[in-house]
């Protein structure tokens, strides 16, 4: 009798997939959580669904992205091709801009002069770092961060998590003022990107070697 | 039009992490290889079909410890693979040796083994296996041990001693229909205990000319 190895191997690679789908749920609505009780906690900004129809689409499509896409690449859920990923990537750069800056975006690409106001450590930053640093802890401890076998992975968590922060904090602050927006906003997103990029670089490497 | 295909290091890479298309992808581009040289080591295409998915099984089992050395991703996946094969071709070569001369058929007692002598892996691909058999072997009788005892009796008779069902009937002094009951409620808790692929390859492992 010949055995055939194929779906045997596709079966256990698929109940491999199914346990990590198990184990990260708890981690997921524990996000959700954390990402409600900070809504509620610093309040929804009164506009919210006042906002121009294509700069909520790309609030709603950062929150697919960092809540779905990014977290399930970088857990080894999902194996888009090399084109989808690149793909991936610039959406959720060109939807966190937009989400955060909306038709600003174009004017501040068109050259419009901003509003005096520079980078400053302000309400937004701190709340973008802190809630992000909340998620990052949450990303941790649930193993998240070296699930995968490339340190790439990391990367994909981390910037999951960061747009978390960031849609968070376009969720609470009203501010149509572009220096704010751009500095506070999306400038602490990046600053977060960075910081749990490096974090999570780090939580790989010995996890992946311990 | 030419469309560029991922590498072997690059599938072997995503199947290492769990995609169940590069696995795909890789076994389409191995398989090919891997039956040749199996078919050229056992020169029978149905036992070089057989080795080549306990290769598969016993790779997919061994994945954890591939690490890509060397300046040749792509060739140290390739390498891998026919390490596993050429090992697996020479146990079945080996056995058929060891049932030869247990028949002690005059004749008949020609070493396969000597017809590929310049086949023989490295020390080093020697310890790539002995290192997977001894994780299959460790994992198999830490399921053995959870088995009633009952049912662990036949399992060691039928797959280390190599006894035929009728013969562990005699020994045991039960029924032969027991017997078949015992090993097949044993052998569903082993898949359960191991998963379906573990359990045949450590069949193959602990069979009388296996490694356990």
């Amino acid at each position: 009798m010949s055995l055939d190895a194929v779906p045997l191997i596709v079966a256990d690679l698929q109940a491999t997939r199914r346990a990590r789908t198990r184990h990260f749920l708890p981690a997921l609505i524990l996000a959700l959580l954390v990402i409600g009780g900070l809504l509620v906690l610093a309040g929804l900004r009164p506009d919210l669904w006042q906002q121009p129809v294509g700069q909520l689409l790309a609030q709603l499509a950062v929150w697919a992205l960092c809540l779905v896409a990014l977290p399930a690449v970088g857990l080894g859920l999902w194996f888009p091709s090399r084109p989808l990923r690149l793909l991936l990537v610039v959406a959720a750069v060109v939807a966190a801009a937009l989400a955060a800056l909306g038709r600003d975006l174009w004017a501040m690409l068109g050259g419009l002069a901003m509003s005096g106001q520079g980078p400053q450590l302000d309400f937004c930053v701190s709340a973008t770092v802190g809630a992000g640093f909340v998620l990052l802890a949450l990303g941790v401890l649930s193993g998240a961060f070296a699930v995968r076998r490339r340190a790439g992975s990391a990367l994909w968590v981390s910037g999951g998590l960061s747009l978390m922060a960031l849609d968070v904090t376009i969720w609470h602050c009203p501010s149509d003022d572009l220096g704010h927006n751009l500095y506070s906003h999306l400038g602490a997103a990046l600053l977060l990107m960075v910081l749990a990029s490096v974090a999570g670089l780090i939580v790989h490497r010995r996890r992946r070697r311990g | 039009m030419n469309v560029a295909q991922p590498g072997l290091a690059a599938l072997m890479d995503r199947y290492l992490d769990g995609d169940q298309r590069a696995f795909g992808q890789l076994h389409a581009a191995l398989s090919p290889r891997l039956r040749g040289l199996l078919a050229k080591l056992v020169r029978d295409n149905a036992t070089a079909e057989d080795l080549l998915q306990a290769t598969l099984l016993k790779a997919h089992l061994a994945r954890n410890g591939f690490e890509v050395r060397g300046p040749h991703p792509d060739a140290a996946v390739q390498a891998w693979y026919t390490t596993i094969a050429r090992n697996l071709a020479l146990d079945h070569l080996r056995g058929q040796v060891r049932e030869r001369k247990r028949r002690a058929e005059p004749g008949e007692d020609r070493d396969p083994i000597q017809e590929i002598a310049t086949d023989l892996p490295s020390i080093e691909e020697w310890q790539v296996d002995r290192d997977t058999a001894a994780e299959i072997t460790r994992r198999v009788h830490e399921a053995l041990a959870q088995l009633p005892t009952a049912q662990r009796e036949v399992v060691e008779l039928h797959k280390l001693a190599g006894l035929s069902m009728a013969e562990i009937s005699e020994r045991l002094q039960i029924r032969e229909g027991a017997v078949r009951v015992r090993a097949h409620r044993a052998y569903k808790a082993l898949a359960r205990v191991l998963g379906p692929g573990l359990l045949l390859v450590a069949l193959n492992l602990l069979g009388p000319g296996g490694r356990a």
